[in-house]
């Protein structure tokens, strides 16, 4: 892969937020729950936000 | 087999205040701010393993964060033993410290001293003479306002939103969250304890629609 490549997708890698129009990278994802418990919470929030875009 | 080395280059940003209910609004607003503005938000309440030595959890939050948050406006006598609350401002010397006589990353360490009013500061500790704290009044936008303004830019260097933007992104934040832990199925409570919010909260800045 050319290093142009490589550099344009380390450039959209991550998490993104966008708040007031401006976007920001967020920093890694932080665990401090058990693996599933962790995945069972974020997994809901995401239901939670396309359920409310789909009414 | 070779171990993963822990990832020691986050940017983290310490927090040392009070973890007790009546606090608890502030350090959810702090926490937001931070998570918001592209950093990581750090405090002893990460990690819950009780075989683990208080101070040698302080230690290594300390050692690895490059930021700081410290609200000293809560450092007032115990209502049953009539001591004041050393912890915070003990918190805040080892983070000096470690600033002051530590290596070349150590030393470009920055913090944010916070408090409740110029009135309560001003006797409290004539050791940080000099030292040009933010007053939150007890307010948690007023918290968000001065963290925001502490992290100036973004890890990357990038510009951070407003703080009328998080505010409001925080007052959103807060009307989902309800429904958040319903469908997380987390009461109320639940979903206000610092491990669970914090998933929350990464969650939310994912998931959420832009603004």
């Amino acid at each position: 892969m050319s290093a142009k490549k490589t550099a344009a997708r380390s450039a959209d890698h991550g998490r993104f937020t966008e708040i007031g129009g401006v976007r920001v990278k967020l920093a890694p994802a932080k665990r401090v729950l058990p693996k599933a418990e962790d995945a069972r919470i974020r997994q809901a929030v995401k239901d939670f936000y396309a359920d409310k875009k789909a009414k | 087999m070779p171990t993963r080395r822990p990832n020691n280059r986050r940017p983290r940003v310490f927090i040392n205040c009070p973890f007790d209910d009546d606090y608890g609004d502030m350090l959810r607003a702090i926490t937001f701010a931070i998570a918001s503005c592209g950093f990581e938000p750090a405090c002893a309440l990460d990690d819950d393993d009780s075989g683990k030595i208080r101070f040698d959890k302080l230690k290594a939050l300390i050692e690895v964060s490059d930021l700081s948050v410290h609200d000293l406006s809560r450092i007032e006598l115990d209502h049953d033993t009539q001591t004041p609350r050393f912890n915070m401002p003990f918190e805040l010397g080892l983070y000096l410290g470690a600033k002051h006589f530590g290596g070349r990353r150590q030393r470009r360490k920055r913090s944010l001293v916070m408090a409740k009013s110029r009135r309560e500061w001003a006797p409290t500790m004539s050791d940080l003479a000099g030292v040009d704290p933010s007053f939150h009044g007890g307010k948690p936008d007023a918290a968000i306002r001065a963290v925001r303004d502490f992290l100036h830019a973004s890890p990357q260097g990038r510009m951070l939103p407003g703080e009328t933007a998080l505010v409001a992104d925080h007052r959103r934040f807060l009307r989902d969250l309800p429904g958040m832990a319903e469908a997380a199925r987390l009461t109320q409570n639940e979903a206000l304890r610092y491990r669970n919010y914090i998933t929350l909260l990464q969650a939310f800045l994912e998931a959420k629609p832009g603004s």
